[in-house]
């Protein structure tokens, strides 16, 4: 029974007639129409749908509609004034605070209740009020920035010029190297971005999933005739409903069924899919579906896995559920090992880590009348979705069209296709109807495909002077029940090694094994943070053992440019030196390393990714980022259309730049259309920190063919030759006389008027051959490498173990950066998730194969509360592969962090944890030991 | 995910709650809701009749008399940090209060939520047991007073009835010479459950430990007294307790030997042994530096 | 407040919806069945056409509370399981669909007399329409569409 509510929403007066159980939340976006405000975890540990009620900052997932019942209610719609943008939404804009945007609204209107109360709070207050609002993009160090410039703002202070030197590479650059805010953000300030939950179609209806609450059983029988008799639902699917194709994201590991054939393989492996007039009909019909299953033994441990007469998660493949080997021996690993002084062997462990994106997946599938289907979907991979779906629905790829709308963040779980956009297809098949799926934060673990465990033994040989002879490492990747991205995770976990150290003798021994648990996949620095993390630590002891300092050793070491690796990479730029000389100044490594009190220490780690794989995961000859670039036949505004995805790393941004540098025009003249399979060309999407480099290049191309249209157009209306002429800042100039200019859109509109549309198009592939020649030669190429070294100091409380990151101080080699802001924001980002995965990430699942802690009140990621001061630098450098010189940084970021964080605690304490996470229990396990 | 209908009930007083409440077969009390909703939304509890508390005036209130602190059962714990009463008597009652949650929840949920939830790790209660708090218990025909240390029977279990509605919390107010404190572990800076916590009150005649309490929280299936750390302290010259560090040891280690942890996915039990003894040393020297002159 | 039941495409559904809603509020602003269009407002233009309880009608101008036991049709339950109905199928192969804005209205319409008379006169056919103003084909496709579908 409904009962009639008043509210007064932002200022207007609503009646509405809400079911008991509705939450607020729900009324906002459902009722009102007011997708502003985020559904995130559902459960009040997250922040995303922070309103402001009554003057008080409050979380409406978990506050019934009933209870607001005449209160005042103020949401993200309510706090710009028309066009004009409330302070601290331009604040958030100015200084790079949002980056997907899904936390932005809840984080925005949280600061507004904080600055009316308190207009005067200093950055420690504001971290601890913040600190209910999750964000995993950009580290909170922009946040918090921003929340002490509206307070700025709000009492009609100026703006505070920025002090920023440009790289030497961007000088000469009149778009490339600036600081401009990200082109999404005012939507994404103001709740205007829409993300797919925010999406309601006519006539649409809602699907959930039937998940396995056994680890592994064979399905003895499904009973759906009960859950078919409730009010409302509309169609139930089992395994015998869909096709019999199996799916997945490497060809040659395709191990996933659409929804489960006879068994299931871990908890949360997909039985059954429902299809009802609302979520709330489809939970309470999955409740009634009677599934009888035949329990099998079922195991967890990939060591337990890979002996004989284990369980056996797949009958025909994988012997001993070893899923992946690789074994690759690169130079003499004896010799090596003979020719060294001192040998050291360890063995580390990594932890189990999920993504956790802010946004939930989300997915809405429409059939039209032709046969052709429309998805809606937050993806990272709108092209691999598009091809996956081809081979699932055996339908061309002319008659699928996926979208992305906005993707509220990914960091590897949303770079593939996933269960909820296959199953809202054939339910929406069924029905006639367009159907919304949505996982919740439960399922989204579940979902799973985070970062692989990893047991790492490691030996390293180093001569006296400590220049590496010798690496030898065996990996055993823990990989959940599927393959996912397990292959490359394992070919990953070994290749990346030798592009930050040069070595000439490496031997890598890895497993990927199967086990009863979620699929883990790839997860930012793919594969790599644990061995990183290993050999980080390593190095460090090893450099202890000769009594070489731990800067020394990693220069001694360090990569240079153009080398030729023992594995058959092409180092190009590399600036890896300047980047570890850099973290030791600023941080003043010299005067603290071993001069610091106990409990207080310091470290350093390095660490470097791809910018972008060599070669697509599925096989192709397509270019791998593809761009087209139409101008306005007035010649106001060009339009970059681009397949490349924006998950709020802020790639539309980054790549409007490049094509507008390579035009000639400034930003305000582009408008980005990327991520839609049907106005997009294929693009590979945002996974292997590829999009500034390949998607950069290919903008640049379309831009620099325009401005061939453009110079040749505009040397007709000036009268001299064509390749006199050059482009800038909107005018296109003599080289010779700058002052001699005509307008930009003047020799648009004169293309047009003479010759039609003004279109420019571009593509890039990465060089060819790339890799030797060996199996799994193609995983760890890439066009251009980048390189990072961080500098970490810690205080351990000595007494609870707890530890307190002071300060981190990073340096980058990304190439010449497009946006400087931008790229900031990843390495600020990729700090703050890597010392979260350090300090607080794990998950754990009982001894039947049930997780523990599949919500954010006991998975816990860090807060703004948990921030340490960030100190973040870009050196120069400039890589001839990359669109004006850049590279990437969005996952390299993250490696050092794992290393410089462990080798700092080691300092505090005196004692070393192998095992990651770090916590207080380990962090004391070791203090006692070591005494 | 999802909340089922229910029947919604919401009374604007007090005694007409306690009414609603009597007649009610199976209805359950809503106050701020972070707990209860959340429970509903994981399928844990599926309530038929959902008897709302907000509307009600009476439990808002935070007042005091010459003898009592009290502070209404509906009071959230951010009216509850803010309240100038609550700071002028018991600061560290809103030092445990700023402990729980998010600043969100910390606007909604309430003090007598917090303690009918009755979570082991319930950060609210072992600083006011330890402060001597009771609650006032209202059913239909009777009002009674019951120590918070008679309160809790197990996690998530209470001595109140199907009947009864904790109205507000009663603090005596602080003799001179007491000092108090709150010590929690928490994996994260905020927004995190306690690992262990501990709270510390004392009574000084300037010279002496004249009453101590030490309740220890997380460690033990309700918060719970530590008679051996209490005993460690009372009697003893405050400045012995703060230079002698065998007494804080004795402390500390009795709380440990009074604590039966569990192993969770916060902690182990052997560890959770190890930081009371940490944290039931700093917050007794932290109580006594509180002592106010 | 009313709180209304009906049968709304052979669906038995109960809402709570102010009183003052007209049945065209209801179908697109409370169920999201957005394939009713408003042209008009006031019954003149009929492209709000639905069925209710057999007869074709303006839903501008029927209140919610008016519907209390009623049987409403919309366009959205012509076609079955993703097949068209023999209507529509005639409707697209005349060209009888140009805009498409009428088009709900014309069909309700025109589905509200062939479930009452199979086969209708010509002068019926253009009596059952005379309520449905289209502007782009200048009717003669749809009533050939519609005498199509009463010849069989």
């Amino acid at each position: 029974m409904k009962r009639l509510i008043n509210l007064n929403v932002n200022g207007v007066d609503y009646e509405v007639a809400v079911k008991t159980g509705a939450t607020l939340l729900n009324t906002l976006r459902d009722e009102l129409k007011l997708t502003g405000t985020k559904k995130n975890c559902e459960l009040g540990d997250c922040g995303a749908c922070t309103i402001i009620l009554d003057g008080k900052a409050v979380n409406s997932c978990i506050i019934l509609a009933i209870e607001a019942d005449g209160k005042k209610i103020l949401t993200i719609e309510g706090l710009a004034k028309g066009e004009e943008l409330h302070p601290i939404q331009q604040a958030f804009i100015e200084k790079g605070a949002i980056q997907c945007g899904y936390c932005t609204p809840g984080m925005i209107m949280r600061t507004k209740a904080f600055l009316d109360e308190y207009p005067d709070a200093t950055i420690e207050e504001t971290k601890k009020v913040l600190s209910g609002n999750l964000c995993r993009c950009t580290g909170y160090t922009k946040i918090i920035e921003a929340v002490d410039t509206a307070k700025d703002y709000i009492k009609g202070k100026e703006r505070k010029k920025i002090e920023f030197h440009s790289q030497k590479s961007a000088v000469n650059l009149s778009v490339v190297g600036k600081r401009f805010p990200k082109i999404d953000s005012p939507d994404k300030s103001t709740g205007r971005a829409l993300f797919t939950d925010d999406i309601t179609l006519p006539n649409m209806i809602y699907g959930k999933l039937l998940l396995s609450p056994v680890a592994h059983a064979n399905i003895k029988s499904i009973d759906t005739s009960a859950a078919l008799k409730l009010p409302g639902v509309k169609a139930i699917l089992t395994g015998d409903d869909v096709p019999d194709v199996t799916w997945g994201t490497s060809p040659a590991r395709y191990d996933e069924y659409i929804l489960a054939k006879k068994k299931v393989r871990f908890v949360g492996d997909v039985v059954a899919a429902v299809a009802a007039v609302d979520e709330e009909t489809c939970y309470k019909a999955i409740e009634l579906i009677k599934v009888e299953y035949e329990e099998l033994p079922a195991v967890f441990d990939p060591f337990e896995a890979m002996k004989d007469g284990a369980p056996r998660l797949f009958d025909d493949k994988y012997e001993n559920n070893i899923n992946t080997h690789v074994d690759h021996h690169f130079g003499d690993i004896e010799k090596g090992f003979a020719e060294a002084d001192h040998i050291r062997e360890e063995r580390f462990a990594g932890n189990r880590t999920y993504q956790n994106p802010m946004e939930p997946h989300c997915s809405i599938a429409e059939w039209d009348r032709h046969g052709r289907v429309t998805l809606y979907t937050a993806t990272q991979v709108v092209h691999y979705v598009h091809h996956q779906l081809s081979r699932i629905l055996d339908l061309p790829l002319g008659n699928i069209r996926v979208i992305m709308t906005n993707c509220g963040g990914g960091f590897g779980c949303k770079a593939a296709t996933n269960t909820i956009e296959i199953m809202s297809i054939f339910l929406a098949k069924e029905t006639g109807c367009p159907v919304k799926m949505r996982f919740n934060r439960e399922e989204m673990y579940l979902f799973g495909r985070g970062r692989h465990k990893q047991y790492i033994d490691l030996k390293i040989g180093v001569k006296k002077d400590g220049t590496i002879t010798a690496v030898k490492q065996k990996a055993v990747l823990e990989g959940g029940a599927y393959s996912s991205f397990g292959i490359v995770s394992t070919y990953y976990a070994g290749s990346m090694l030798p592009t930050l150290y040069k070595f000439d003798n490496f031997k890598y021994d890895g497993y990927r094994v199967n086990t009863n648990l979620p699929p883990c996949g790839a997860f930012r620095g793919h594969g790599c943070p644990h061995p990183r993390f290993a050999f980080e630590s390593l190095l460090s002891m090893i450099a202890d053992d000769i009594g070489m300092d731990h800067v020394e050793i990693r220069l001694k070491n360090a990569m240079t440019p153009e080398y030729h690796t023992c594995n058959d990479l092409d180092i190009h730029s590399c600036e890896f030196k300047a980047c570890i000389e850099e973290v030791r100044k600023k941080s003043g490594w010299d005067k603290k390393k071993g001069k610091l009190p106990k409990g207080r220490g310091i470290g350093i780690g390095c660490g470097g990714f791809v910018s972008g794989a060599g070669y697509p995961i599925y096989r192709s000859k397509f270019p791998h980022s593809n761009a087209m670039i139409k101008v306005e036949e007035d010649g106001s505004k060009a339009v970059l259309f681009i397949g490349d995805a924006d998950i709020g790393q802020g790639s539309d941004t980054v790549l409007a730049m490049a094509a507008c540098e390579a035009m000639g025009i400034s930003l305000d003249r582009i408008a980005v259309v990327s991520a839609d399979s049907d106005l997009t060309p294929i693009g590979f999407g945002a996974y292997s920190s590829r999009v500034t480099l390949m998607g950069g290049n290919a903008s640049k191309m379309a831009g620099e063919e325009v401005k061939k249209q453009i110079f040749s157009s505009a040397s007709e209306l000036m009268k001299i030759d064509a390749d006199k002429l050059d482009a800038k800042e909107n005018k296109v100039f003599v080289k010779e006389h700058p002052e001699t200019f005509i307008k930009w859109e003047e020799a648009a509109f004169n293309f047009f008027s003479k010759r039609g549309p003004l279109l420019g198009k571009g593509h890039y592939s990465p060089p060819e051959g790339l890799g030797g020649t060996y199996k799994g030669a193609a995983v760890g190429t890439s066009p251009a490498y980048s390189f990072s070294a961080t500098v970490c100091e810690v205080e351990v409380d000595m007494e609870t173990g707890k530890v307190k990151v002071l300060n981190f101080w990073d340096a980058h080699d990304c190439g010449t950066a497009i946006n400087p802001m931008l790229a900031e924001g990843q390495a600020e980002g990729a700090v703050l998730m890597g010392m979260s995965e350090v300090l607080f990430e794990n998950e754990i699942f009982d001894n039947k194969g049930k997780m523990l802690n599949a919500d954010l009140h006991n998975y816990l990621i860090a807060t703004s509360a948990d921030v340490p001061d960030i100190h973040s630098t870009l050196v120069d450098s400039f890589e001839p592969e990359g669109p004006y010189g850049a590279k990437e940084i969005g996952e390299g970021a993250t490696l050092p962090i794992l290393g410089a964080l462990a080798n700092a605690i080691t300092d505090a304490i005196g004692a070393r944890i192998f095992e990651l996470p770090v916590t207080p229990e380990k962090v004391m396990e070791a203090i006692r030991n070591n005494t | 995910m999802y909340i089922s209908d229910f029947n919604y009930l919401r009374p604007r007083h007090l005694q007409e709650a306690i009414d609603i409440l009597d007649k009610s077969p199976d209805g359950i009390l809503l106050a701020g809701g972070t707990d209860l909703l959340v429970e509903i939304k994981k399928g844990l509890r599926k309530p038929k009749e959902i008897i709302s508390l907000t509307q009600v005036k009476e439990l808002k209130e935070i007042t005091s008399d010459n003898n009592n602190l009290y502070i209404g059962a509906g009071a959230t714990h951010n009216e509850i940090i803010n309240s100038q009463i609550v700071n002028k008597f018991y600061p560290v009652i809103a030092l445990a209060c700023s402990k729980i949650g998010s600043e969100q929840v910390r606007n909604s949920a309430t003090i007598g939520g917090n303690l009918c939830t009755g979570a082991s790790c319930c950060d609210s209660a072992p600083v006011l047991i330890a402060v001597g708090a009771s609650v006032e218990v209202h059913n239909a025909t009777d009002v009674k007073t019951i120590p918070l240390k008679d309160f809790f029977v197990f996690n998530k279990l209470t001595v109140l009835k199907k009947n009864e509605i904790v109205t507000r919390v009663i603090v005596p107010l602080p003799k001179s010479g007491t000092g108090t404190h709150y010590e929690k572990l928490g994996l994260r800076e905020a927004a995190s459950i306690s690992v262990v916590s501990v709270a510390v009150k004392i009574e000084s005649d300037g010279v002496k430990c004249i009453n101590a309490s030490v309740i220890i929280g997380a460690v033990a299936p309700t918060p719970r007294i530590s008679e051996k750390a209490t005993n460690a302290i009372t009697g003893k010259n405050i400045k012995d307790i703060l230079n002698n560090t065998e007494i804080l040891e004795q402390a500390g280690q009795g709380a440990s030997d009074d604590s039966i942890p569990i192993s969770d996915i916060r902690g182990g039990a052997q560890y959770r042994r190890d930081i009371l003894k940490v944290l039931t040393k700093r917050a007794i020297i932290q109580a006594i530096q509180s002592i106010t002159k | 407040m009313a709180k209304i039941k009906f049968n709304i495409n052979n669906k038995d559904v109960q809402l709570e919806v102010k009183d003052s809603l007209r049945l065209l509020d209801v179908l697109r602003d409370c169920m999201g069945l957005t394939g009713t269009k408003e042209g008009c407002g006031i019954g003149e233009c009929g492209a709000c056409t639905v069925i209710v309880n057999g007869d074709a009608v303006c839903s501008c101008l029927v209140l919610a509370g008016q519907l209390h036991g009623a049987n409403v049709e919309t366009i959205e339950n012509i076609e079955q399981n993703e097949v068209l109905s023999k209507l529509q199928q005639l409707f697209l192969e005349h060209g009888a669909i140009q805009c498409g804005f009428c088009t709900p209205g014309m069909l309700m319409s025109a589905k509200a007399l062939l479930d009452a008379n199979p086969h209708p006169a010509e002068a019926e056919i253009k009596e059952a329409l005379e309520g449905n103003l289209c502007r782009c084909t200048g009717y003669i496709p749809i009533l050939n569409a519609v005498k199509a579908a009463g010849s069989e």
